[in-house]
């Protein structure tokens, strides 16, 4: 009779566990999260060129040859480093909400259900049940606290993804415009034309072999130029995946079904896991 | 009336970074083109000067156009930040829900200890309940 009664219970359980289950997969939505977090923290010394590049450009405004330090501060490169330092910080933000939602993520509910199945076998113990009665007690308190966990765990990520989904793609948008058209476009730009500049200023009465000489290291200064201008490149198509890939999930948190959410996140986490060394390339 | 369409500040300001980047270079590419007769030094050197002063204005109107895409997406990061504060917070509840479980078996041991009457073995439940709390 007690052991008929253990296994309808065990059955509902098993119902429910199903049911629970058809929800998203907080194990790909880490992966995802943490990759996430990984790309914004890369974008750090991006941030920080901007400023040195300016710099560099205020310091390619000295000919060659008179020798003076480099430029340490200029009041325009100052006031572009105080509007980075605000895009890192915006970036930090992003970080950390998908470092919290990785937490909330990768949570162990298993363990949850296993510390309980552990008390009510004891219970049982104390209590002297019989061996197959504590089995079927410890099974039903490990699944109904991991149920319990877990559920909550599920229902919060769904809240958690659906309210800020608009947000992060603005963020994104916008760290993205300030990478691309005011680093990119302006900045590196502007360093890049006045390096130039100052390569023909010196090379203009120069003989052929210091002609030839400059070349070269122009060359190299161009190389590295290039190199920033293709990490901060990565980092913009590393925003933009960033951002379908979060919209995608936020958009479908509710009905796709667990084995479907890996597969709708994996080619967003390849694809941020091969642009990350891209982007810490040239710093 | 259509109601007035909206200055974006960001666009507005990164427009006359690149207007006066462009007017700068022009300037330095006219100071280093070969001209017949030659420019005077002294007329080169202002050039020079007048190029780098149109390069700093530049360079102001970038960190505006970078302030204010910032400046747009304040509400946004309002917003996210209060989030990441309630996930941080949800994080904390599944924590607390596996201390009290874990509480409450070390309890149990202890308890069960005491009713053997073994010394040993309420020794140990009590240091195992003492470093449960703890933790």
């Amino acid at each position: 009779m007690i052991l008929t009664r253990v296994r309808v219970t065990l059955l509902l359980v098993a119902i429910l566990a199903l049911s629970l289950m058809s929800c998203t997969t907080p194990d790909a939505v880490s992966k995802f999260c943490g990759s996430a977090a990984t790309t914004l923290t890369s974008a750090n010394p991006v941030f920080d060129d901007m400023k040195l590049s300016c710099l560099r450009e205020v310091d390619s405004r000295n000919e060659f040859g008179t020798f003076k330090p480099p430029v340490q501060s200029d009041p325009g490169c100052t006031a572009i480093g105080n509007q980075a330092a605000g895009a890192a910080a915006a970036a930090k933000i992003l970080s950390d909400y998908f470092s919290a939602i990785n937490s909330l993520a990768s949570f162990g509910t298993a363990k949850a259900g296993t510390d309980a199945q552990n008390l009510l076998s004891k219970t049982g113990a104390a209590v002297g049940a019989s061996s197959a009665a504590q089995t079927a007690l410890g099974s039903i308190a490990q699944f109904l606290v991991s149920a319990a966990t877990s559920g909550y765990q599920q229902k919060q990520l769904e809240k958690d993804l659906a309210k800020v989904s608009g947000n992060i793609s603005a963020v994104a948008s916008a760290l993205i415009t300030i990478i691309q058209d005011d680093y990119i476009g302006r900045i590196l730009k502007s360093e890049e034309e006045k390096l130039g500049d100052r390569y023909k200023e010196f090379a203009k009465n120069a003989s052929p072999e210091v002609k030839l000489l400059l070349d070269d290291r122009w060359h190299a200064d161009e190389l590295a130029l290039e190199a920033k201008r293709a990490s901060a490149q990565s980092l913009v198509t590393a925003l933009q995946t960033l951002s379908k890939g979060f919209a995608d999930l936020a958009a479908n948190a509710h009905q796709l079904k667990a084995k479907e959410i890996p597969g709708l996140l994996g080619p967003y986490v390849t694809q941020l896991q091969t642009l990350i060394p891209q982007i810490q390339k040239a710093f | 009336m259509a109601p007035p369409v909206p200055i974006d500040q960001a666009a507005e300001a990164g427009q006359l970074a690149d207007l006066f980047n462009s007017l700068s270079q022009a300037l330095d590419d006219f100071r280093l083109d070969d001209h017949v007769p030659p420019i005077p030094t002294d007329q080169l050197a202002r050039l020079k000067d007048e190029a780098q002063a149109l390069e700093d204005r530049a360079h102001y109107f970038t960190a505006q156009a970078i302030g204010a895409t910032l400046q747009s997406i304040q509400p946004d990061l309002a917003n996210i930040k209060a989030v990441t504060a309630q996930a941080k917070a949800q994080v904390g509840a599944l924590n607390d829900v596996s201390k009290v479980i874990s509480i409450a078996t070390s309890a149990l041991s202890l308890g069960t200890a005491i009713a053997a009457g073994n010394p040993g073995s309420i020794a140990a439940a009590a240091k195992s309940l003492a470093q449960t709390l703890a933790g």
